[in-house]
């Protein structure tokens, strides 16, 4: 089985039996000054938000900065946080509005094609195309079809996704199909 | 050899098996999932997560020193589910009933007597305070400066205190159709297995003269009763007779039959 199937079911667990029970509790201390919450609930987010950012931003230092605006977002208002509601898809509401903010400012080149995605496929790899035109046809997608896309490829499942964004697993389905469709409109990828 | 797995099913996710072992199998497969799904490589990962880690320990130090992170926050907000939202719906009924009971319980215990005991207050003449007993099973009554305590129905047992306030000559407590005579203007009498014991002395009962006997007819009425008395006065539409209660009109309509019994 390869290193990234594996990844994905860890991902799997992680969200699922994890992240959802404490988030409250880190918040409530983070609210009483306990440094240790706070450094305890970014180990626990820094991972997701990295590939999130570095798929919007293809920069490591945007991605820094970004990852670090999110956090002091999140510290400012935490008082606003509300317990009953996913931490998870607000932490990623906070990531996504400073990105879009960020986006409008034009201060990172908008190219979607990751580098290190780059350098995984060599030159003479037939499917580099195909994958360019993938990261093109994502180019031209509106902002939210985007991100559902680019969350998709971080390994989440559709179910996943509807959380972190806030929407339905019917509106994220019908994302992925849009995309789907575009790309067997360009003859797919083995045709 | 199979089929390659589509990017298209690659991406849209939801693979079989078969799919997902064909993808580890196959190299070109593998490749082109890794591709799609490629992560950012681990040692980046955490040179960023380092870096920002230390500015964000940094900013958090400062907003505590300013007193942004330093208050308690209201219970409710760190709620993390609905299970206890449920149990404070339950609690709070549950505290209510068991604090309840037991002040009931408290309270019956500590003051036994007073929560069943009853009390009357005949005419600022006498006051009674009696046990086993009800208000509307005793009848009091002056008649021949002796006070007379009737009791309609003859309880197994009882306990019957009073206090006289005007001078009686005797005290009756009449018991069916026992008399039992005693003189006094306080007392503290106790009825068991037939026995009623004033003061601590054992009482003999004479029987009641029933004044029944006296009554010269009988009127039965319409729906079946019957009435001792004796007429007294016949009007055109009613009769006036005297019972044991005293006197009472009753309308003719309402009579069956006057019977005469001498």
């Amino acid at each position: 089985m390869s290193e990234a199937v594996i990844r994905l079911t860890q991902i799997d667990d992680f969200i699922y039996h994890e992240c959802m029970e404490t988030e409250a509790e880190l918040i409530y201390k983070i609210l009483c000054g306990d440094e240790s919450a706070f450094i305890e609930l970014y180990n626990k987010y820094s991972k997701m938000l990295i590939g999130f950012i570095y798929r919007h931003t293809n920069d490591i230092n945007e991605t820094s900065d970004i990852l670090q605006e999110t956090f002091v977002r999140l510290l400012e208002n935490i008082k606003e946080y509300n317990p009953k509601g996913s931490f998870k898809s607000y932490i990623f509401t906070i990531a996504l509005n400073i990105i879009r903010d960020r986006k409008r400012k034009e201060s990172f080149e908008k190219k979607m094609m990751p580098k290190i995605y780059e350098e995984t496929i060599s030159t003479e790899d037939e499917n580099e195309d195909k994958l360019k035109e993938l990261y093109n046809i994502i180019e031209n997608l509106s902002e939210d079809d985007k991100n559902i896309i680019l969350l998709r490829l971080e390994g989440y499942k559709i179910e996943e996704i509807a959380e972190i964004l806030g929407i339905s697993s019917r509106t994220v389905n019908r994302a992925l199909k849009k995309i789907i469709d575009k790309l067997k409109s360009k003859g797919g990828f083995y045709g | 050899m199979d089929e390659h797995v589509s990017i298209e099913k690659i991406i849209y996710g939801n693979l079989s098996e078969k799919e997902l072992k064909h993808i580890s199998s196959c190299q070109k497969c593998n490749k082109i999932y890794n591709s799609i799904f490629a992560k950012v490589p681990e040692n980046l990962v955490a040179t960023i997560e380092n870096n920002v880690r230390e500015e964000l320990i940094l900013k958090f130090r400062e907003m505590k020193a300013l007193g942004h992170l330093n208050r308690s926050i209201p219970e409710k907000r760190i709620q993390k589910n609905g299970k206890q939202d449920i149990l404070k719906y339950i609690a709070v009924p549950i505290s209510f009933l068991v604090f309840a009971v037991l002040t009931f319980t408290l309270l019956y215990i500590g003051n036994f007597e007073n929560i069943t005991q009853q009390k009357i207050r005949y005419e600022n003449k006498v006051s009674l305070s009696f046990n086993n007993l009800t208000k509307d099973k005793i009848k009091v009554e002056v008649k021949d400066s002796s006070l007379i305590i009737k009791l309609t129905e003859t309880p197994k047992s009882f306990s019957l205190k009073g206090i006289a306030e005007s001078n009686f000559q005797n005290i009756k407590i009449i018991i069916g159709n026992q008399v039992y005579e005693f003189f006094g203007s306080e007392f503290n009498a106790v009825y068991s297995d037939s026995k009623l014991i004033v003061n601590g002395k054992t009482l003999t009962p004479t029987k009641e003269e029933s004044r029944t006997k006296g009554f010269k007819n009988e009127i039965i009425l319409n729906d079946g009763s019957v009435i001792k008395c004796n007429v007294e006065e016949i009007g055109e539409s009613f009769i006036i007779i005297e019972t044991e209660e005293g006197k009472r009109r009753l309308n003719k309509s309402e009579i069956s039959k006057i019977r005469y019994l001498y």
